[in-house]
């Protein structure tokens, strides 16, 4: 096919709506090459949150149902080492050679993740030296970086019809009630409310995708 | 009487209107790398040069070159005369398809 040509595209002939069809396609594909899957990451950031706070709930307590704690750690901390890696890649390859604002947007806030999760740390690290048998540690742990998480949702409230400021609130509120029922009941409710909540989300939000594919 | 629809003859080849389709799709201010661009398109480097000089003549479109050797950059976004032109074009596409 000559590229000038618009008589035919492929064996086709061209009319006004084989054109605008084009049109919208090529808008639509540059749309769905260069924005990343918020979708993919509440699978990726649901699944982590689960498994993993459902594997400390499983050997955490006096009694716990399996006697594996310390692998239970390192399976989560592997989970959740997987799931930023997976959604930095997936991001990179998504923003890679687009310029502008709204890639500004989203480097300021990685580097607000970024920020917060190193302030995180050392916080942790600051605690742990006044709290040195760290059973407060142990419950704080998890439900600082869960008020992190939902904190920044909230605020970045970027995406799918608001989806994200309300998936920040509900881990909110899960932080809260976790913190309330304490002892290592507490995971069951980071694995189910936390965790759930990003899998429902992503249920969610694929959903509303699909919809809007179809329109 | 029936109304004649004129189509921007800027815009109106099947590279040009992808390209120009696809810099729209982009939020407002937003550039391609020249090399994203080709990948997303599917066209050769040449095939696609000539058609951006069409467009760049046109002030449809802006290209900035940056760096050197292989750190070197090129970066490609739609105007905001090349906005209003594809805006325009595909007004006229829906035009015609009503008048159809």
């Amino acid at each position: 096919m000559n590229d000038n040509d618009l008589r035919t595209i492929g064996d086709e002939p061209v009319g006004p709506e084989q054109l605008l069809a084009l049109a919208e396609r090529s808008s639509a594909e540059v749309l769905r090459q260069t924005t990343p899957s918020e979708v993919l990451m509440y699978w990726v950031w649901g699944a982590a949150w689960s498994i993993g706070f459902f594997g400390l709930w499983l050997t955490s307590g006096d009694e716990p149902f399996i006697d594996a704690h310390t692998a239970a750690l390192w399976v989560h901390g592997a989970l959740l080492v997987t799931a930023v890696v997976v959604t930095s890649v997936h991001i990179g390859r998504r923003v890679h050679g687009v310029y502008g604002p709204s890639t500004e947007v989203g480097r300021r806030l990685g580097t607000t993740w970024l920020v917060a999760f190193a302030s995180y740390g050392l916080i942790m690290f600051g605690l742990d030296r006044v709290d040195g048998a760290g059973d407060v540690n142990s419950v704080l742990s998890p439900l600082l970086a869960c008020l992190i998480v939902g904190v920044i949702f909230m605020a970045a409230n970027t995406d799918l019809g608001g989806v994200a400021f309300v998936l920040g609130a509900w881990i909110l509120l899960m932080c809260g009630v976790a913190a309330l029922v304490g002892d290592s009941a507490f995971l069951l409710v980071m694995a189910i409310g936390g965790g759930g909540g990003f899998l429902v989300t992503a249920a969610i939000a694929s959903r509303r995708l699909d919809h809007l594919a179809a329109q | 009487m029936s109304e004649v629809v004129e189509l921007d003859p800027v815009i109106h080849a099947v590279v040009r209107l992808r390209i120009t389709a696809t810099l729209a799709g982009l939020a407002s201010g937003d550039s391609l790398s020249f090399t994203r661009l080709q990948s997303i398109l599917d066209v050769t480097p040449g095939n696609l040069t000539t058609h951006l000089r069409k467009l760049d003549d046109a002030g449809y479109v802006t290209i900035e070159r940056s760096g050197s050797g292989r750190a070197s950059r090129t970066v490609v976004a739609l105007t905001a005369s090349g906005r209003t032109a594809f805006a325009d074009y595909t007004a006229a596409l829906r035009s015609m398809i009503e008048i159809d």
